[in-house]
């Protein structure tokens, strides 16, 4: 993601935007989903990979099939370059699934003239693009965008579009969506680059035509008025949709979710206004609900669902502040298998016709450092739960305090079938560190009630102001505990 | 599918199969190593490649062939676990670092063993090695990646078509 986030924060808009814009802008980036292709060529080593000096044309011999693996992996700048070699190889690249990435359009990869400067290679090539864009102005990425769609017959795979800011531009950007349905494109991230926070640009209704989506991020544009749109209108084969940082009222919300058939992941994060969400559906298996104004989550029927992820998912307060409590309503999922984090205080969960609320109104609204009960745990008796239940426990943001330790005793001495214990280091910590000592110290005097439990400290993989898991692993059903952040990949996941 | 692979495996001692090269070199290796080949994957399921009789791949030389089973055996371990989700980063880092150092080979090299992947269908192989040549190619001017790819100099012809490419594609040279 790096070589993306780069371009566009050297770039004259990122400039000129506002730190919480600039925060929120890299948020939404950090939500999409990773292109498919990128401008590092971290395996190029040429040195060692010399063709041998009889000037034999071997990769031409290779089957266009291999040909076309190779060729389906570079950007578009790149890709288009090959078809100079031959009218074999322009052939290659007409026949494979087209793939651009507006950002990589803007590096300092050019191979002629200005770009190829010593800067190659330092590090810099991303600063100095962005400086040849302040002199470009803004038209010229838009321009260039729609040569490039021109020039690609189709079918287009994956077209990643974040780098226009659509208020200035939407007469030129307007014309993109009718190319992308008719060149029938899989997967689209369609950003508006927003100046201010108070920028309103409505999303072009032309997106609508591009039937033949099965992957779909939008971020920070209008939800139009779906009353308007005509009554067929629908994402037939959409099996994934991002909606970040939009504006967006419920019923636009119903009636984009109703016309996504066999929708299976659902992302929505960033909603600064006020949305209840409400979910019907038969094919969603997943739904990540982040940093957003939420005051109510219906799940009515969603017989596939199996995973319902929320975080900072919580209530508007725009009457009253101390009252951001959002519903979660839960009806027929008999799938479901992952709920949460719930915050006391904050959620309540009404499971069928069962509403569960913490009873401890003292939580409500306290930051950590404020003195609430802390031993309630024993004060409640025999918990049947965690004596006979609880097979996993992981304790995020650990700062050794000593309520803590005492909490992370009493699971370790009742819980009978306790299996493992995650210990996730708060931000900035090692578990080798003296935090991690002090842990294990302290539970070396523990009398486990299953001895063959393991105890694991592991470091927080995430941006202190992060999520708890990755959204890419949200909708990984391959994983099966996407909190489990020991197999994080590093560097690798989207939210990091 | 039927019986696990590693079924034989329960007295410590893995299932071999013998693989024999198109100059006729034999290679004994793990079952579960072979089985990353898709094609050898069911003649494997089947019980074949055991004993005397080894499984013949008349398309693969012994140089090539002993290069792909280097990459399969370090895989297989991978590969059972079912795939790359549920391992450790340290593992994956590892893997990482092998594949790297792998493909630091020489380009004729490179070609053959993408095609015994392609014959063999071992997809993580030929991946790797499209992704090496991809990244070769990157940021590469058409006159480069011919001097790069081993291309003989263009007739006069082809700089005449490199020129006319280079007008109709500005955008690809910025």
């Amino acid at each position: 993601m790096e070589d993306v986030a780069d371009m566009l924060v050297y770039g004259p808009e990122f400039r000129a935007m506002d730190e919480n814009m600039q925060w929120l802008t890299l948020d939404v980036i950090k939500a999409l989903p990773r292109p498919t292709v990128s401008t590092a060529a971290p395996l190029a080593s040429a040195a060692a990979a010399r063709a041998p000096a009889d000037f034999i044309d071997r990769i031409s011999r290779l089957p266009g099939e291999l040909l076309r693996n190779i060729v389906s992996r570079l950007p578009a700048k790149d890709a288009a370059r090959t078809t100079a070699l031959a009218k074999r190889w322009r052939r290659v690249w007409h026949s494979v699934p087209f793939v651009l990435v507006d950002a990589h359009l803007l590096s300092g990869t050019g191979v002629l003239g200005r770009d190829r400067s010593p800067y190659r290679g330092t590090g810099m090539e991303a600063m100095v693009s962005g400086l040849f864009r302040m002199v470009d102005g803004p038209f010229h990425l838009t321009d260039t965008v729609s040569h490039v769609l021109a020039a690609h017959p189709g079918p287009f795979g994956f077209v990643y579009l974040i780098g226009t800011n659509m208020e200035t531009l939407q007469d030129r950007a307007a014309r993109w969506l009718p190319l992308l349905a008719a060149k029938g494109l899989k997967e689209l991230v369609f950003v508006n680059l927003a100046m201010k926070l108070e920028d309103k640009v409505r999303l072009p209704t032309d997106l609508f035509k591009c039937t033949s989506l099965t992957k779909l991020y939008i971020g920070s544009w209008w939800l139009p008025d779906t009353a308007d749109l005509p009554r067929t209108a629908a994402f037939p084969y959409l099996r994934e949709l991002g909606l970040c940082n939009l504006i967006m009222n419920h019923k636009d919300l119903i009636f984009l979710l109703d016309r996504c058939p066999v929708l299976e992941k659902l992302l929505i994060t960033r909603s600064r206004l006020p949305v209840c969400i409400r979910i019907q559906s038969r094919s969603l298996r997943s739904v990540q609900v982040s940093v957003a104004a939420v005051p109510e989550i219906t799940v009515v029927n969603a017989p596939r669902l199996e995973r319902l992820l929320l975080w900072e998912a919580w209530g508007w307060g725009d009457r009253d502040l101390t009252n951001m409590s959002c519903k979660v309503k839960i009806g027929h999922t008999p799938k479901l298998r992952i709920l949460g984090f719930l915050v006391p205080g904050m959620h309540q969960l009404e499971i069928g016709n069962r509403v569960i609320k913490s009873e401890n109104d003292d939580l409500k609204f306290r930051g950590p450092q404020d003195k609430v009960n802390i031993k309630f745990w024993k004060e409640a008796g025999p918990i049947e739960c965690v004596q006979k239940h609880i097979k996993k426990l992981v304790l995020r943001g650990f700062r050794g305090r000593k309520r803590e330790l005492d909490f992370l005793k009493f699971v370790a001495e009742h819980a009978q079938v306790l299996q493992e214990v995650v210990i996730e280091m708060t931000y900035g910590y090692l578990p080798s560190d003296n935090l991690g000592v002090k842990l294990r110290i302290f539970m070396a005097s523990a009398k486990w009630a299953n001895e063959c439990c393991k105890m694991m400290a592991v470091k927080c993989p995430f941006d202190q102001e992060a999520t708890a898991w990755c959204y890419p692993r949200g909708f990984d059903f391959s994983i099966e505990d996407p909190f489990d952040v020991s197999k994080c990949q590093e560097d690798k996941c989207g939210a990091h | 599918m039927a019986a696990p692979e590693s079924g034989d495996g329960n007295n410590g001692a893995a299932r071999m199969v013998t693989l024999i090269s198109s100059d006729n070199t034999r290679f004994e290796v793990e079952a579960a190593a072979a089985s990353l080949s898709q094609t050898l994957q069911l003649t494997i399921l089947d019980g074949g490649g055991g004993g005397g009789d080894g499984i013949p791949l008349p398309n693969v030389d012994s140089a090539t062939l002993s290069k792909v089973l280097e990459y399969c055996i370090k895989h297989a371990p991978a590969a059972a676990n079912g795939g790359a989700p549920n391992a450790t980063a340290v593992d994956r880092a590892e893997l990482e670092r092998f594949d790297n150092e792998f493909v630091n080979i020489d380009q004729s090299v490179l070609y053959s063993l993408i095609m015994a992947a392609h014959n063999l269908e071992i997809e993580g192989l030929q991946s790797l090695v499209a992704k090496k040549v991809a990244d070769m190619i990157k940021g590469k001017s058409p006159m480069e990646i011919r001097r790069t790819l081993g291309f003989p100099d263009p007739t006069p012809e082809e700089q005449a078509e490199m020129n006319a490419h280079m007008l109709e594609y500005g955008w690809a040279y910025e």
